[in-house]
């Protein structure tokens, strides 16, 4: 290769490479464009999907502590249908069971969390779902389905609240001896309304712990 | 090759190439060259990082709560600082890790949550109104952006949405309430039978010497605790003031010195009608507001009224509804040209169009009080409460500077401070932390007579604050460390305390022995009440709370066994004054939710729910700490010592 040319051969190089290339070079600069552009309007496309979802969320919530179950149904079917997989279409659903569970509408409120379960993309959200429906298959007097939830529940996992239903399990089965064991563990973990677990075990004769030692 | 790379590096296509590669690194790179690094990090949680800039301000809001919520009581020695400071840390990373979790999940606050967020906080309203620039002020004291502050907002906005789904939707099905209905409104009918200790405090018999030995072996139970005595001067602007005397001269000459204190200056009330006149004008257009404003005041003049000319007209949107009412026009408030007309006209009056920057007004001044001065005779007895109190605030000042400074000039005495403003250095009794008298029970004392300063080195203390405009000074003359009390000092009171131990003792003893016996069916409670010579008490229908029974009773009572059929079921208790109870529960009655009203109900689900779901909320954010990437830097967070 030369290394001197003239003015003239540059030009004339630099012509026959823009034929041999320019082609590729202008697609690529478009697709690597395309892409950035493409990307950003998505990003953003996402964000106020997110920010809708949220707003609606916080409706359905405020109407959730107003114990308004047509507008939490309508508006978490809006929130499911249009955001897909959304955490904020598995939260509905968590106020929809709650809802339904206080109107006393037990197997509405159980079908409702078995979908967040089964569908929730957040581990630690599917779990509390899991959860509460096994508290609530319990109440529709499936204890041994209760129970068979509470086992998918590893890594200690919500532990005091599994081992305070444990205890209404097992007192549910008429077997003391394992739910006062249940209910003191319970306690020993710090589940949640201590002063109702304490009521139960004390009517079932207490701590097994204790009462050995008295 | 390398020649021939570096020959053509120099033409214009190269200069092109590294246009192109130099756009990728402007877009991309900048961010991190702007973002300042280098910032000493407390902990990381995945790529986030709290500074020590951000907890150190946390800790500080952290302390300054505690400090309100204790007030006066408030002992900064009483806190376990290095405690304090993890936990203020763990808040933090919990915070981080929830946030960060949110996000993951794609969950976002929009502007208009923001907005509405902020528009709510009473720190950013006058009257109950959002106010802008009472927003910008209360930032701009805080030292932040507003865009620092609604991204701040942002996020806790989604931590909040995200504890508010989990808190608020736990479970209270119907069957739990009637669960707790029934068992916290339960009834419970028992017999209960105390042997107390004084029963037995006659036969009770120390062994010799059985005082003196557990004296020996609980010398820490007989401190007398750490004391001084002090030597203090103290400045009390209320006695400084007890002392002073009003001489007439005096008096009568503050009285001219403030004498615009005295004085209700002149006020004059205004309406007026205004046209406005826009910047740009030409001189034409000018002149034909003016005839505008001409004609207005005309048809006041021609009789019609003021205010409904004003109303019609007046293009000043604060005053038109009112008629044109300003009401007192206070000096240096509006500006000048109709300022100055204001005060220059008489009552009634209308005046001509005045001009101003706004445009052309009309003014009627509607009201004039002429200004009023109170004589000396009047004001006597104000004028010399108000001279005696600058003079005893200023004598405290000026006293409170010396004392101080002499204090601190001359640490090893109190004597040179007290002869320079003519005090007495006065003596305290013996004051120890956990019991000083009442005047010298503030905390801020006790902490300076304790300190190293002024207990070890024997320094004067500081100026310390006792009150608004109530200082003194305080320097250790004695001090007592914390020792043990002489034997006879504390011989009763072990004497005392064993026997009654032992009274304890012996009724726990005679009553085991009862309770066995009734167990095996030897003896009734009644026939065991009778043998004892102690009344048998009955409580028909207890309930959990409330029932005029020894409290130990009850609760052992309610934590019995369900007795089956007519068994009557026994247990015993252990009263707060050391007796010994033995308890037969003879039934049981549950309660019930149909006895319980509506609003009984509604609070009892709350309560449900809301235990059950914080617990919840707790063991999620548990899940999420587990799985986070959380690296605590620093392990020792109690920052240096001077």
């Amino acid at each position: 290769m030369s290394t001197h040319l003239t003015e003239e051969e540059q030009v004339e190089a630099l012509k026959k490479w823009w034929q041999e290339n320019g082609k590729s070079l202008i697609v690529g600069a478009v697709l690597g464009l395309g892409g950035i552009f493409g990307w950003q309007s998505w990003t953003q496309h996402q964000a106020t999907q997110s920010e809708l979802a949220s707003v609606r969320f916080e409706n359905l919530h405020q109407a959730a502590r107003n114990d308004q179950l047509d507008a939490v149904q309508k508006q978490a079917q809006i929130i499911q249908d249009e955001h897909k997989k959304h955490i904020y279409s598995d939260f509905a659903h968590l106020d929809l069971a709650k809802v339904q569970a206080d109107q006393g509408d037990a197997a509405g409120a159980a079908q409702t969390l078995q979908q967040v379960a089964d569908n929730s993309g957040e581990q630690a959200v599917r779990l509390l779902a899991q959860l509460r429906l096994a508290r609530l298959k319990l109440i529709q007097g499936d204890a041994a389905g209760a129970g068979a939830l509470l086992d998918q529940l590893t890594d200690n996992a919500y532990r005091g609240e599994v081992l305070a239903l444990r205890g209404d399990i097992a007192r549910a089965r008429g077997d003391t001896q394992q739910a006062r064991r249940a209910y003191a563990d319970a306690l020993a973990a710090n589940a949640g309304n201590a002063g109702l677990i304490r009521m139960k075990l004390d009517e079932l004769g207490g701590d097994p712990d204790e009462a050995e030692a008295s | 090759m390398l020649q021939s790379i570096r020959d053509r590096a120099q033409g214009w296509i190269a200069w092109v190439i590294v246009f192109l590669i130099s756009i990728p690194f402007a877009l991309w790179g900048i961010s991190e060259y702007i973002g300042v690094g280098g910032e000493p990090v407390v902990a990381t949680v995945g790529d986030a990082e709290i500074t020590e800039r951000s907890f150190e301000q946390q800790y500080r809001d952290f302390r300054q709560r505690l400090r309100q919520q204790f007030g006066e009581n408030f002992n900064p020695e009483m806190l376990d600082e290095k405690m304090l400071r993890a936990q203020v840390l763990d808040g933090m990373i919990e915070e981080e890790v929830v946030l960060q979790a949110a996000e993951d999940n794609g969950m976002r606050a929009g502007t208009v949550l923001v907005q509405d967020a902020i528009r709510n906080i009473g720190a950013f309203q006058i009257n109950g109104e959002f106010n802008q620039q009472a927003y910008e002020r209360a930032l701009f004291a805080q030292g932040m952006r507003p865009l620092e502050f609604e991204e701040e907002v942002r996020k806790s906005l989604v931590r909040a949405q995200l504890t508010g789904a989990i808190r608020d939707s736990a479970l209270a099905p119907q069957a739990e309430l009637e669960e707790m209905a029934r068992l916290r409104e339960q009834q419970r009918t028992f017999a209960y039978l105390i042997l107390p200790p004084a029963d037995y405090m006659e036969q009770a018999e120390l062994e010799t010497g059985a005082a003196k030995s557990y004296y020996d072996a609980h010398h820490d139970e007989f401190m007398a605790p750490e004391q001084v005595q002090l030597e203090y001067l103290e400045l009390d602007i209320d006695r400084i003031a007890e002392n002073l005397e009003a001489g007439e001269e005096i008096v009568r000459g503050f009285y001219q010195e403030h004498k615009q204190d005295y004085t209700t200056p002149e006020q004059r009330s205004a309406s007026h009608i205004l046209i406005t006149v826009p910047e740009d004008a030409e001189e034409a257009k000018e002149q034909e507001i003016l005839e505008q404003a001409q004609a207005a005041r005309q048809r006041i003049l021609d009789g019609e009224d003021f205010a409904a000319v004003a109303k019609a007209v007046s293009e000043d949107p604060g005053s038109a509804d009112l008629g044109g009412d300003l009401g007192v026009i206070d000096k240096g408030v509006m500006v000048a040209p109709f300022e100055e007309a204001v005060y220059a006209m008489e009552k009634g009056a209308i005046s001509e169009p005045v001009r101003s920057r706004f445009g052309f007004h009309i003014i009627r001044l509607d009201d004039l009080q002429p200004e009023q001065v109170r004589s000396f005779e009047e004001a006597r007895e104000d004028v010399a409460k108000a001279y005696l109190k600058i003079e005893a605030e200023r004598l405290f000042y000026d006293y409170a500077d010396r004392l101080a400074n002499r204090a601190y000039e001359d640490p090893g005495s109190l004597l040179p401070a007290a002869d320079a403003l003519e005090m007495e250095v006065q003596t305290s009794p013996w004051i120890s932390r956990i019991n000083p008298p009442e005047s010298f029970s503030s905390q801020k004392l006790l902490n300076a007579a304790f300190s190293e300063d002024v207990l070890l080195e024997r320094n004067n203390s500081e100026l310390i604050e006792l009150g608004d405009e109530h200082v003194i000074v305080v320097r250790v003359i004695e001090h007592q460390p914390a020792e043990v009390k002489d034997f006879a000092e504390v011989e009763e009171t072990i004497t005392r305390n064993l026997r009654r131990e032992q009274a304890q003792e012996m009724a726990r003893a005679a009553g085991e022995a009862l309770l066995e016996r009734i167990r095996a069916r030897e003896i009734t409670l009644e026939a065991a009440a009778e043998e004892i010579g102690n009344p048998l008490q009955r409580q028909e229908a207890a309930k959990r709370v409330g029932a005029p029974v020894p409290r130990e009773v009850l609760n052992a009572a309610f934590r019995m066994p369900r007795p089956e059929g007519e068994t009557v079921r026994y247990a015993s208790a252990r009263t707060a004054a050391g007796g010994y109870a033995i308890i037969g529960l003879e039934g049981v009655t549950d309660g019930s939710l149909q006895e319980m009203d509506d609003a009984q109900r509604q609070q009892l689900r709350r309560s449900i729910t809301d235990s059950r779901g914080q617990v919840q909320y707790n063991a999620l954010t548990e899940l999420l700490k587990a799985k986070a990437d959380i690296a605590i830097k620093k392990k020792d967070l109690t920052p240096e010592r001077l």
